[in-house]
């Protein structure tokens, strides 16, 4: 009982608190529900109005409520942790580092001389915050100076500040030990003062120092919290009048804290939550602190003669001359393996948590091995085997595919699932293959198709060839897509491919994903695999990018001058450059007079005609990025990827100068023009696709409604409307390259970006539906 | 002698510092580069110096209306340091009777347990704390424990009292009774319990004795922590007392000086205060 009662559990409670506010600093911003720019909206949901500010536990998506602004306050304490707790260690360190080499040097003369002593005492009577605040109050309010640059100044302040106390304090610790018997000996031995301060010196202080180092942490967070009672918010403040309100522009805890003073009468919790989770923090280093103190005194400490009423906790550890201590096994060092585990494998949970929270996720998966030989010049035969995953709660009773794009392709075809076959219904394209009861519960199966299709004259592009497992989402199979000029992909999941190709003699297999020579090739998540195969009338051309990406021109008789590969290796060039390397290995470009202009996975077609255009080009390679590398479900988002590529063309235009501006400007009005003669009314961008009256709806419609937002609200995110023009659009394709997007996640990411309500957005998308 | 001249005059130059620094420091808005501008600290030092010497203290402003400094100080300056004093003695008297002579008891044990779990909690967040439970307890039961209003008498000021005394009753009460535990360790407490002395008479002529230099060495240091405090309590609960000069002033020089000043001046009476009493207490009960 009493070897229970006499642990350290101080100690053991700090490091493990310690531990886990370590850990939320770090990961805490990936964690977090909302992004702190974002506020929760006036929102009808079940008959309730949902409005700023929640209380806690009010509504499971706010855990812990927000603010009266309706930011969410979780997501704010998990983004601010981690300057309040790295700016305090940071401030502690360079005190620490610099007092103690100062302290130690000065302990060690003769005599101090007594400015010093005087100064430390005039120093020491000044209280900290109050030199702080009068250092930051000039310079801290309105962000005039940038964010990074005021936490530099007030670690640096912070830490002048500071400085004194700890030589101090080690300037006495080290006279004292400098009279030491030890020290003398050395000294007769002949050792120097850097020697002894090292030696001998440097030693006895090491532990007091750690003990210091911690309280420090606190104290600096003190200071933190002090001056942001006066407004003084570390990272700086923002002020608004009418009524004057201060906020704090990092969301670090005292800030939150303090921002929330006013709450003190009403909407208590908004101040609490904040002042809570920062007293968990300063407890966490201030158990360690205690629990360092009582592991260092019960080591070291003389025991009393009368009854003093303390006793130090735990069992004094004692070193062993000659023992080789790092191999012994002790309980302290498992119980430090595990929690450093913890730590590793939270981390990784986490880092795959909110990579799998990014973009839509749909809950089934699919993965393909198609099998593609060429028994004649005209027909083929495809074996395709797809594993099928089910990632959803639901059992599924039927699995969907959709068939090729030209059914009437298929001559003959044998559907097994599991090695058995299956019945099956077709409609309108899709192919419904009834599971047996007895699979119903399953998570895998594994589909096979055989078939034969028709192809090739002198060149076929094969795009939707092959059976494509339907996404399967909130118990829902994904629909086809119906007729319409516009879109007439399915959708698709991002899936795995392995393709492997037998031709005949005298045909080329074309694809992004090839190897050389290799007659199979394998990509990953890609919404769907697109090929080609060209016979060799074709006239090829290889070219490299800036950034090493292969381009491969074929043309079927070289109808185009030098001139234009050089054009579309620009363009290429300028995205790779702006945006990012591009998706794929290899490009392929077609130019041809009877192939229409589409932009497909690592493929871009250009009709002779459209390949003349460079904003065309621009738009068919941004394609790639924005409709290929990153998916979209047609039926109503496919706007997304058309919008993203005219406005990425028009960037490109812009680079490009003032006249090709001008002209990209002009393209874009036309076509407006046109849907405004062509649509009664206006018609939002996110319409179901089989209703969108004119494709200006899906294209220019979003572009140049984003191109308007970034001209209203560039101030908020750089210089120049075309420096964040190209910024937006290259942290978009960042975040969801390989991921699915809709348009509600783009509504979260552009409010986000530019700080603005779904209400700048409601007269061109339908902004009511989406998230419910 | 030397060395408190020295400290005067480097804490006064610390005070005009401080005072001309929002004047001094300009910040560039253009490209965001901040300057120093020392050039403007003679004339601003001369500027208060002038005005003392007319025999007026300046002026400060409350909203748009110019207030003599001279006509309020008073009534400022006595609120302030009774906070101070009461604090800093409150926190002496626990920390002693706490820390060495009633140590070894039992109760002893709780109140170093409450001691223990209240220094955990940083002095902003207590004081918070203790708003939101005074707020609280009005709503609950109507009885009014604090008021907000600076002239609310007793009521407005024994909680700022009692909140200035809280960080430096922890951190001397820590301070006293890790020397406890020290001193009790030292061979001539070996002697005096060898001796047969009672308990009592060891810590007072004994530990107190040894103690008492730490106490008076450390009497800045509890100083500067009730100070500290002060200017936030005063702040967060509109005690009208000095602290008024500092932050309502946006930045003027002359009353944010005055108002140092007289916290300066605060605590050189208390201190001395602090000084006479121990001094009584070891005359009436220690041999010397």
């Amino acid at each position: 009982m009493n070897k229970l009662y006499n642990r350290n559990y101080a100690l053991y409670l700090g490091i493990i608190s310690v531990s886990i506010v370590l850990f939320f600093t770090i990961f805490g911003p990936k964690i977090a529900p909302h992004s702190i720019f974002m506020a929760l909206e006036v929102k009808y949901m079940d008959g309730d109005v949902i409005s700023p500010p929640l209380q806690p536990f009010e509504s499971m998506a706010y855990p812990l409520g927000t603010d009266l602004w309706g930011y969410d306050l979780l997501s704010m304490i998990l983004y601010g942790l981690r300057y309040t707790v790295w700016i305090a260690i940071a401030v502690a360190a360079i005190k620490m580092i610099v007092g103690t080499v100062l302290g130690m040097f000065i302990g060690t003369w003769k005599k101090t001389p007594s400015f010093i002593i005087a100064f430390e005492g005039a120093w020491s009577y000044v209280p900290a915050f109050l030199i702080l605040y009068f250092c930051l109050l000039p310079i801290n309010f309105g962000s005039v100076l940038e964010t990074p640059i005021l936490i530099a100044y007030f670690i640096v302040i912070a830490s002048l500040v500071g400085i004194p106390s700890i030589v101090s304090s080690v300037r006495q610790k080290t006279a004292e030990i400098y009279k030491r018997d030890f020290v003398l000996a050395s000294i007769t031995l002949g050792a120097k003062r850097w020697r002894l301060l090292w030696r001998n010196v440097f030693p006895q202080l090491k532990e007091s120092l750690l003990v210091m180092f911690t309280m420090e942490i606190v104290y600096v967070i003190t200071i933190m919290g002090q001056l942001a009672l006066l407004n003084i918010f570390i990272g700086g403040t923002i002020v608004r009048n009418d009524p004057v309100i201060y906020l704090s522009v990092t969301k670090e805890l005292s800030g939150l804290v303090g921002q929330a003073r006013d709450n003190l009468m009403g909407n208590q919790y908004i101040l609490m939550v904040p002042l809570i989770i920062l007293l968990i923090t300063t407890i966490s280093f201030s158990l360690l602190t205690a629990g360092l103190k009582n592991k260092f005194l019960s080591d070291y400490a003389r025991m009393p003669w009368i009854k003093t009423g303390i006793k130090p906790k735990g069992k004094p550890s004692r070193k062993r001359l000659g023992e080789k201590r790092f191999l012994n096994f002790s309980l302290h060092k498992v119980g430090f393996a595990i929690l450093f585990l913890l730590f590793v494998i939270g981390g990784i949970l986490v880092h795959q948590y909110s990579d799998s929270k990014i973009g839509v996720t749909n809950e089934n998966e699919g993965g393909y091995s198609l099998a593609l030989s060429m028994v004649s010049d005209k027909e083929f035969t495809v074996k395709e085997e797809v594993t099928v995953k089910n990632q959803s709660e639901d059992k599924w009773e039927e699995l969907l595919f959709f068939a090729p794009r030209d059914i009437a392709q298929i001559e003959r075809n044998e559907i097994t699932v599991n090695q058995e076959n299956l019945p099956y219904e077709i409609k309108d394209g899709v192919y419904y293959i009834s599971l047996p009861e007895k699979w119903q519960g399953e998570n895998q199966f594994d589909v096979q198709f055989n078939y034969r299709m028709t192809g090739i004259e002198d060149a076929d592009i094969f795009q939707d060839w092959y059976f494509a497992l339907a996404p399967f989402k909130n118990g829902k199979w994904s629909e086809a897509t119906k007729d319409n000029p516009y879109v007439q992909h399915h959708h698709a999941l991002l899936s795995s491919f392995k393709v492997s190709y037998d031709l005949q003699p005298g045909y080329t297999f074309i694809s992004s994903a090839i190897e050389n020579d290799k007659e199979t090739v394998s990509i990953d998540d890609v919404k769907n695999f697109s090929f080609s195969i060209v016979s060799d009338n074709w006239d090829q051309n290889e070219r490299v990018t800036q950034k090493d990406t292969q381009v491969r021109f074929l043309q079927q008789s070289p109808s185009l001058e030098e001139s234009a590969e050089e054009e579309i290796i620009t363009v290429i060039d300028y995205f790779e450059e702006a945006i990012a390397p591009l998706p794929f290995k290899q490009v392929d470009i077609f130019i041809s007079d009877n192939l229409e202009t589409e932009s497909l996975p690592g493929m871009v077609i250009l009709n002779v005609e459209e390949a003349q255009d460079s904003y065309m080009i621009a738009k068919e390679v941004a394609a790639l990025y924005y409709a290929s590398a990153i998916s979209q479900d047609p039926k109503n988002d496919s706007w997304i990827g058309s919008g993203l590529s005219h406005l990425a063309a028009y960037q490109y235009s812009v680079d490009q100068g003032e006249e090709s501006k001008q002209q990209a400007l002009a393209y874009l009005q036309e076509e407006l023009g046109a849907l405004e003669e062509h649509v009664n009314g206006s018609q939002v961008s996110n319409t179901n696709i089989i209703e969108v009256e004119h494709e200006a709806v899906l294209n220019a419609q979003p572009a140049w409604k984003i191109i308007e937002l970034i001209e209203e609200h560039y101030g908020y995110r750089g210089m120049s409307p075309e420096e964040v023009g190209e910024k937006y659009l290259s942290s978009f394709y960042e975040q969801f390259a390989g991921r699915e997007v809709d348009t509600e996640i783009f509504l979260q990411f552009t409010r986000d970006y530019f700080s603005v309500p779904s209400g700048a957005f409601s007269r061109w998308l339908n902004t009511e539906e989406v998230g419910t | 002698m030397v060395r408190y001249i020295q400290q005067m005059i480097i804490v006064i130059f610390l005070i005009l510092f401080l005072a001309t620094l929002p004047s001094i420091v300009l910040v560039d808005p253009t490209n965001g580069t901040v300057s120093l501008n020392f050039s403007q600290f003679p004339s601003i030092v001369g500027n208060f110096f002038k005005e003392l010497s007319t025999g007026s203290l300046g002026t400060f402003y409350v909203g748009m209306e110019q207030r003599s400094i001279a006509s309020e100080i008073g009534d400022n300056f006595f609120t302030s340091f009774y906070i101070v004093f009461v604090g800093v003695f409150i926190s002496i008297l626990f920390s002693l009777l706490f820390g060495i002579f009633l140590s070894r008891f039992y109760l002893t044990k709780i109140f170093r347990l409450i001691m223990n779990i209240i220094s955990t909690i940083p002095d902003f967040i207590f004081i918070i704390f203790a708003l939101l439970l005074a707020v609280n307890i009005y709503k609950w039961t109507g009885i009014r424990v604090v008021s907000f209003l600076p002239n609310g008498g007793a009521l407005n000021i024994w909680f700022p009292m009692v909140l200035v005394a809280i960080a430096p009753s922890i951190y001397l009460f820590k301070l006293i009774s890790e020397r406890y535990f020290l001193i009790a360790g030292e061979d001539y407490i070996r002697t005096a319990v060898a001796k047969g002395l009672k308990i009592d008479r060891i810590n007072f002529q004994h530990v107190f004795k040894n103690i008492e230099p730490f106490l008076v060495a450390d009497l800045v240091k509890v100083l500067s922590l009730a100070i500290g405090n002060l200017f936030i309590v005063e702040y967060l609960l509109n005690v009208s007392g000095l602290t008024k000069f500092v932050f309502q002033s946006s930045g003027d020089p002359q009353p944010i000086a005055i108002g140092l000043f007289g916290m300066l001046f605060i605590s050189l009476l208390v201190f001395a205060a602090m000084r006479l009493l121990l001094y009584l207490f070891k005359r009436g009960f220690i041999y010397e």
